[in-house]
């Protein structure tokens, strides 16, 4: 059973959202097999959905509306914490790596140096002071080297290293203009060193210094300086960021001044593209989401769609406007208008007083998004589909979907608003049980080009399909659904021996579904008592087929252990034959007893306990979690042991052995690793006595000496 | 944005991660304990303030970037009265010389804005098969690492069970501490008592790390281990 834990990331002001609280070794991402959610997932759709991340939703409406689509050259590999994706889900990460490749970093390119901190603009600094001090004629050789080593110092402040406090500062500047340089450095210094009010002094001085990089630079770093200072107090002793609260508004209203200052002198400056950025530093730390959201949208308009830095923009947006923390939320503009409706379709979720996860109603109300119009004039198919995703996800007004979007299924090629108005289309015929639901996705196959959308429109139909009992079509010849990762789904939950067998023998199928197939049929057939057919659809197994592949991973991993079923492990002290001929007698007579306890051993011996994905099933909205076309109920070893103890005539050996393993099953951690319900320490304690009592010379009585 | 993560169980290496509670024992509640984990996003609750000794998450090294080192806590703890970890949570070990340059910086700036800085701790889940790769690396991060500092790790309640004593013992020449780790997710790991009734077998001195408001009993055997210097507690945000 796949579970998901929701985290709530707290986005702590110089952070990006990426701190999330969470002790557990692994994590990776198993997302719900459906289309479109309310819930936030951990990966993505390929339609704008109020589940999907909301830097996805945002990069998908900005790329649409410069014609660019979401399409990189080919699907980004998929890495661990991602295997589970198949070809329809994607996520922040993983869309960017398959934007944006990069090169593999060269051998001496450390990265960047001191990320995160103010220090991050030290070395690259370093080549602007050297020029100047290049540039400037007037100071003497000497000077020009002891300020160059002057300058390591800040290096040692930023590394904080004990060497800072005992570094002098050179003697024998006499220029003024070197003594201008120096008291830049000496300011510069106060500056990483958190003195704000010692920096502020010293580059309040360099408005009149006898060099235009000083006086430049001077004015650029007050801004800064103001920009830190207003958040002095906002880190507790923990390095904890308390919010807005504790931001000195006072120095945010410096720092606007400053930074306006230097743009009007300056407005093409060296440090022009920096200052206008810090002016949204500015008005996020004033709390006016108001006026950065107008700025955010003036900024998507003009931003190269298809560029890295559009990405950027993106993650700046999202942590600094969409998920704000203490700060009203705020938009501008059809695009981030979109991109925070699909925010406020989510379910909220809040706890009572008994810690018990309550749903709450999503924000954005009907009216709310009517009285929206005007700001998405000239916008109506993208007003139009957030509109039919409030009536979808929200009202659950499916009819007012259909009358929202029309039916447009057969063009060549789909923009992401275009493909998602039509996949939601897709959706509330599904909702409503409409008899062209089928026909509408097979449609609208043919347009949907784009990497991510074929598959979208396949899990639609796999979806529809699979409801109307249709798995094997699913499986013809002629069928559209060809993604491996959809098959390899329904396989193993939802479809029939006939089903399994025929992929099983299909050629034109990769490996890993045909083995897929073939082990979902043969462990069925072994757990669900059709041992006859079992014996008959052993013969497909292969020769030299993997024993040891794991089966964790069954519908991701390449390799499926199929060779388990003809050379596994067969017995380890109780004597069985390999499985074939316990399948044999079991066929003649399913209660035998010594051939279920065999049986129970395969399971144990090759690693079957605790595996349940072939036996448990998705929730019933995703694919895989309707048709249950394979007959018969999970076998848990504890149900075998159950029947031999319960049966007095079973022979003395096979009923000695069945409390033996019953026993076992709660070794040694005391909780039933064999399946099936677990039972208090008394009944543990009472299986063990009655071997002793009843079989005291059995070779498994005198073998056990605990239980658990 | 906020995400959500759904957990292979297949993973977990014991029963179960996070999946169930189960049991009679007490919960973890911070008011009992001195030494705290705290991790990135989880607010600092008022009974910190009597804390002795503090592992707070400040970077991380992610599976995707070897060379980059990702900082965690928002600014520099003050912490002078308190011990004080610097905790690297690394998804892998092939670090970039500028990971390496980047945890030293920290654990300077850390300790000249005045915290009491008792060393680095490695959270990296290494595998109880691959303790012997692991010490190769935390070996040489001991060499860079000043002398005045410590080096811990965190550890897996599997390597009291089925670690190889040769590997366990070359770590124990290497590192200062190992926090064995009893919970995953939220939740204490079903059968930490039998786990950690074989704790004595790690030739390291060790702590056992708790969760806030998991399940808890002290082993019998915890109380005559020599090696046990203490327990940790994994503080959670609160779910309401």
């Amino acid at each position: 059973m796949k579970r998901n834990v929701m985290w709530s990331a707290v986005g702590a002001g110089l952070l990006a959202a990426s701190g999330v609280a969470w002790a557990c070794a692994d994590s990776s991402c198993s997302p719900s097999w459906k289309l479109g959610s309310t819930d936030l997932d951990c990966a993505s759709n390929a339609i704008l959905s109020p589940g999907n991340d909301s830097r996805v939703n945002l990069l998908f409406l900005l790329r649409g509306k410069a014609g660019l689509g979401v399409n990189p050259a080919s699907y980004p590999a998929l890495e661990y914490q991602s295997s589970g994706y198949g070809r329809n889900f994607v996520d922040w990460q993983l869309l960017n790596e398959g934007l944006f490749p990069r090169p593999p970093r060269a051998e001496d390119d450390y990265g960047p140096d001191f990320a995160g901190s103010r220090c991050v603009s030290l070395n690259t600094g370093t080549p602007a002071f050297l020029a100047a001090l290049n540039a400037n004629a007037a100071l003497s050789a000497s000077e020009r080297a002891g300020l160059t080593e002057a300058r390591q110092r800040l290096e040692q402040t930023c590394r904080g290293s004990d060497e800072a406090d005992k570094t002098v500062w050179p003697a024998g500047l006499t220029s003024p203009v070197a003594k201008a340089f120096l008291t830049y450095l000496q300011a510069s210094e106060a500056f990483y060193d958190e003195r704000w009010d010692a920096a502020r002094q010293g580059y309040a001085t360099l408005a009149q210094a006898p060099d235009p990089w000083l006086r430049e630079t001077g004015v650029y770093m007050l801004a800064r300086v103001a920009l830190n200072a207003a958040q002095a107090k906002a880190f507790d002793e923990y390095g904890w960021y308390e919010g807005l609260k504790t931001i000195d508004q006072a120095a945010v209203k410096q720092a606007h001044a400053d930074l306006a200052a230097y743009l009007k002198a300056w407005p093409n400056g060296r440090y022009a593209a920096s200052a206008i950025g810090l002016q949204r530093r500015a008005l996020w730390l004033a709390g006016d989401t108001g006026a950065l959201a107008a700025e955010y949208a003036r900024l998507l308009g003009a931003v190269p769609a298809g560029s890295e830095q559009a990405a950027r923009l993106v993650e700046e947006i999202d942590n600094k406007l969409l998920f704000a923390g203490d700060r009203p939320a705020a938009a501008s503009g059809p695009l981030l208008l979109a991109a925070l409706d699909l925010v406020q379709m989510r379910e909220t979720q809040t706890y009572d007083d008994e810690g018990e996860a309550q749903v709450g109603k999503p924000a954005l109300t009907e009216a709310a998004l009517a009285a929206q119009a005007p700001a998405f004039a000239g916008e109506p198919e993208l007003y139009g589909f957030v509109q039919a995703s409030h009536a979808f996800y929200v009202q659950k007004d499916y009819r007012k979907v259909l009358a929202l979007i029309p039916d447009d299924a057969r063009r060549s090629e789909y923009s992401p608003v275009a493909f998602s108005r039509q996949v939601l289309r897709g959706m509330a015929l599904a909702a409503l049980g409409d008899r062209n639901e089928g026909g509408f996705w097979r449609e609208l196959l043919g347009g949907a080009k784009a990497l991510w959308q074929r598959p979208t429109v396949e899990l639609g139909l796999a979806l529809h399909m699979e409801r109307r009992g249709q798995v094997a079509q699913v499986f013809a010849k002629d069928s559209p659904v060809q993604d491996t990762t959809i098959r390899k789904i329904l396989l193993t939950h939802s479809a029939g021996p006939a089903v399994l067998r025929g992929v099983a023998q299909d050629g034109a199928r990769p490996q890993a579904e045909r083995d897929a197939a073939l082990f979902t049929l043969l462990y069925k057939q072994l757990t669900r008592g059709d041992y006859a057919g079992f014996i008959g659809n052993r013969a497909l197994v292969p020769a030299g087929a993997n024993t040891d592949a794991a089966l964790w991973n069954f519908t991701e991993q390449e390799t499926i252990p199929v060779g388990l079923f003809a050379t596994g492990r067969w017995s380890d002290g109780y004597p069985c034959q390999p499985i074939a001929a316990t399948a044999q007698k079991l066929a003649q007579n399913p209660q035998d007893t010594a051939a279920r306890l065999c049986l129970g051993d395969f399971l144990r011996l090759n690693g079957f306990d605790g595996w349940n994905e072939l036996d448990d099933s998705p929730d019933k909205d995703e694919l895989g979690g309707h048709a249950r076309d394979f007959a018969g109920q999970p076998l848990t070893r504890e149900s075998i042991y159950a029947g031999i103890i319960a049966n007095r005539a079973a022979p003395a050996n096979d009923r000695a052995y069945a409390l033996y393993r019953m026993v076992y099953c709660y070794a040694p951690s005391g909780y039933n690793g064999c399946g099936g319900k677990d039972v208090e320490v008394d009944q543990r304690k009472a299986w063990f006595n009655q071997l002793k009592r009843e079989y005291p010379a059995s070779p498994w009585a005198r073998k056990l000496r605990f239980y658990w | 944005m906020r995400r959500s993560i759904a957990l292979l169980a297949a993973l977990a290496l014991l029963a179960g991660c996070g999946e169930r509670s189960g049991g009679q024992g007490e919960r973890v509640d911070p008011a009992d304990y001195t030494s705290f984990f705290l991790w990135a996003g989880v607010k600092p609750p008022p009974e910190l303030s009597r804390a002795t000794e503090l592992y707070i998450l400040g970077g991380e090294v992610k599976a995707e970037d070897p060379d980059t080192y990702v900082p965690m806590r928002a600014g520099v703890p003050r912490l002078a009265d308190k011990r004080v970890w610097l905790v690297v949570r690394a998804a892998r070990l092939d670090w970039g010389e500028g990971v390496h340059r980047a945890v030293l910086t920290d654990l300077a700036r850390w300790e000249r804005a005045g915290n009491g800085v008792a060393g680095l701790q490695v959270d990296f889940d290494a595998a109880t098969r691959g303790l012997d790769g692991y010490a190769d690396f935390l070996a040489r991060l001991r060499q860079r690492l000043p002398q005045r500092y410590q080096l811990s790790v965190t550890g897996l309640m599997d390597w009291s069970a089925h670690g190889d004593p040769a590997a366990l013992a070359r770590l124990a020449g290497i590192v200062d501490e190992v926090v064995v780790q009893s919970y995953q997710g939220r939740s204490t790991i079903p059968g930490y008592a039998d786990y950690l009734s074989r704790l004595a077998r790690v030739p390291i001195p060790h702590k056992v790390a708790l969760v806030q408001g998991g399940e808890w009993q002290e082993p019998a055997a915890l109380r005559s281990d020599p090696g046990f210097r203490g327990y940790v507690v994994f503080l959670v945000n609160p779910e309401h």
